[in-house]
Parts: C-alpha cells; sequence; structure tokens
C-alpha cells in the first residue's frame, strides 16, 4: 500500500463512488424523506430493509460512503507530508477503521431487515 | 503616462530554506505608471538598496525568471505595471499598453515576497535547482530528432509561479508539483515522440505524483502562460488509468 502502481486505483475508485453517491444518496432521500408523509416509523425502515432490492441498494451506499469519505480523509492527511511508512501505517489504520464501520453497518442493516433472525 | 509615489515593501534575507524568516524593508520611490516591476526593482537597486537580490533576464515573459508574490498573488515582474498596481488590477495578466486612467498624484502601496515553496537564494530570489530537478524526472525537455536540446515548445515558461500557488507543494515538498506534472503530459503529446514516455509516466504515477493534487487549480489561476495545469494533471490521471486498464490510447494530439 501506498507504493507506486496502489494510487490508480485508489483514485479510480474515488472518481468512481463519487458518481454512485450522487445516484444512491438522492435515493436514500427520496425514500427517507419524500415517499412517505412525516417521519418514518422503525416498522416503516425495517420493511424497507427486508427488501433484499432494497438492501443491496443501502449497502452500495454504506461501502461508496465509507471508501469515498475515508480515502478523502487519507489525501488530506497525507498533505501533511507523511513518511513512506507513515503512509503505509495511515492506509492501514483507515482500512481497519473503514472494515469496522462496515462490519458495523452491514450487522446493523441485516438485523433491521430482519435478515439475522430477529428483529 | 502618470507619476505615482509608489511605496514598496520587500521581504528581504539572506538564503535561507523559504520565504519565511526574512524582514520587512520599506522604500518610497516616484514611479512612471508605465513602469514595469522590474523597473522598480532596478531602480531601487540603483538607489536605496543596492544588494537587492532578485531573478530576470529577457523582460518581455519569455524566460519565466522573474516571477515572485505580488501582493500575495503569483506574478511575473516583467508584466505587472506600476499603474496596474495603483489601479487595484493586478487580476489581469498584464498592465502593458492599458491606461488606467490614474488621477494627478497617485499614491500606491505593493508588497514584493519570493515565490513560496521554493529556497530563497537571497532576497526575492528563489532556488530553482529543485525544480529543475523535478522537470529533469519527467524528461521536461523535449530533444530534437538530430539530438540538440530544444527547450520552449511549449508554451510554459518554468517561471514557479504555479508551484508557488500549489497548496500541495506548499505542505509536500517531494510533490512533482503542477508544472513538472503538465509537462510530462506535454511530453507525452509529443509528436516527435521524443524521450521516454515509460519514465515520465513512471515519475508521475507514484506517491508523490499527479494523484496528489486535490484539484485546486491555484495553479491555473497564478500562470502567467495561459498553460492550465490543471487541466493538464487530470488528462494526465485519465491516461494513466486507461494505460492501466489497458485500454488502447487515442490519437495524439
Amino acid at each position: 500500500m501506498g507504493e507506486r502502481g496502489y494510487s490508480v486505483w485508489a483514485w479510480l475508485l474515488q472518481a468512481f463512488t463519487g458518481l454512485l453517491l450522487v445516484v444512491l444518496v438522492a435515493l436514500h432521500m427520496v425514500a427517507n424523506h419524500f415517499a412517505k408523509r412525516g417521519l418514518l416509523t422503525y416498522r416503516d425502515v425495517a420493511a424497507l430493509f427486508a427488501d433484499p432490492y432494497w438492501l443491496v441498494l443501502q449497502l452500495a451506499l454504506l461501502f461508496a460512503v465509507i471508501y469515498h469519505g475515508l480515502n478523502g480523509l487519507r489525501a488530506v492527511i497525507l498533505d501533511a507530508g507523511l513518511s513512506p511508512a507513515g503512509a503505509r501505517r495511515l492506509d492501514w489504520a483507515l482500512f481497519a477503521l473503514g472494515a469496522a464501520m462496515a462490519a458495523y453497518g452491514v450487522g446493523l442493516a441485516l438485523s433491521i431487515g430482519g435478515w439475522l433472525g430477529s428483529r | 503616462m502618470a507619476e505615482v509615489e509608489l511605496t514598496v515593501r520587500v521581504l528581504r534575507g539572506p538564503a535561507r530554506a523559504s520565504a519565511a524568516g526574512g524582514r520587512y524593508e520599506t522604500y518610497t520611490l516616484r514611479a512612471d505608471a508605465g513602469w514595469s516591476l522590474l523597473d522598480v526593482l532596478e531602480a531601487l537597486q540603483a538607489g536605496p538598496a543596492p544588494d537587492l537580490m532578485y531573478r530576470h533576464s529577457c523582460h518581455h515573459a519569455s524566460c519565466g525568471t522573474c516571477a515572485l508574490r505580488v501582493d500575495g498573488r503569483e506574478r511575473l515582474a516583467c508584466l505587472t505595471t506600476v499603474g496596474q498596481i495603483a489601479a487595484g488590477r493586478l487580476g489581469e495578466r498584464t498592465g502593458h499598453g492599458k491606461d488606467y486612467r490614474l488621477p494627478r498624484g497617485a499614491r500606491a502601496a505593493v508588497t514584493l515576497e519570493p515565490l513560496r515553496s521554493f529556497p530563497v537564494l537571497g532576497d526575492l530570489a528563489a532556488d530553482f535547482a529543485e525544480f529543475f530537478g523535478k522537470l529533469d524526472a519527467v524528461e521536461a525537455d523535449l530533444v530534437a530528432a538530430r539530438g540538440e536540446e530544444a527547450t520552449h515548445f511549449e508554451h510554459c515558461i518554468t517561471c514557479g509561479a504555479c508551484m508557488s500557488a500549489c497548496p500541495i507543494v506548499a505542505s509536500d515538498l517531494e510533490y512533482l508539483g503542477p508544472a513538472p506534472l503538465a509537462l510530462a503530459l506535454r511530453g507525452l503529446q509529443d509528436p516527435t515522440k521524443t524521450g521516454s514516455d515509460a519514465r515520465r509516466l513512471a515519475a508521475a504515477d507514484q506517491p508523490h505524483g499527479v494523484w496528489r493534487c486535490h484539484h485546486v487549480f491555484e495553479c491555473t489561476a497564478a500562470c502567467p502562460a495561459g498553460v492550465d495545469p490543471g487541466q493538464a494533471l487530470m488528462e494526465l490521471r485519465a491516461r494513466l488509468v486507461r494505460r492501466r486498464l489497458g485500454w488502447r490510447e487515442g490519437a495524439r494530439r
């Protein structure tokens, strides 16, 4: 990580998730604020996440947000002029943070949608 | 042309690692509105500041030697006129050939500082050695078919204004920066195909290469030669992505 050849993929994925977020955030906003008059209840949210298509879209949103946000943070922190070893440590730290956030988000989405056998 | 009473604040100091650490000295002189800042600097050197250090060569925006910061903006001293300063029109590329209709007895003040992110040889003279090393890394000098070096096939005059304006260069001195990366693209576009495209791409595709850019586009705003380095960086990224994905490169421009 951090060596030559890695950054091209990091940037390409940043651009791709950026485009993806435009669509997924718009869908998220519509479903949460415009599809039903008034605020969603917990039961409404659970019903949404019980729909496999919605679940997949929300997991895609989760992964895109986590990657796009953490890679943006990485770019800003790299401006501090880290050493190659420091940059590698940063990459691993952000990867671990992203993995933890993704695991928590996936668990929450599956749990709310009743995919884990309990509501 | 009207005469202007010009107060010049100059950041002076001996050789040092960056522009910081100098001291401001103030001079006042009467200057013709049509004078360039180089004329002003020469007048100061001939008068109150005989030891004033600054860089210059051609006096007509070809050599890129006289770039400095004028009231915080990267400018070529040769293109900047006293009338332009007095009229507060530093956003214009040059004040030459313009009549700003200054009132009689006009007064103006200006602050001159060396380029940022460069070591300083003394006073306003930036040290370009590291910058030129970065240009070598991307094989910026195009080589003619007969083998002699032929520079200036491109608009970039390697004045360093974009390097000084770029906030990423300021925080990461190893970052190649706008001019070297724009010249890497220029090398790739060279129809005579001189130099090593592989070396140019390898230099651009490294942790301190083209991926560090944050799209601030201060480089494009600062460029006195209309190169648009920011756009060149974006195109260089696109080329690297296409190459990595194994897509065929389109017709060379």
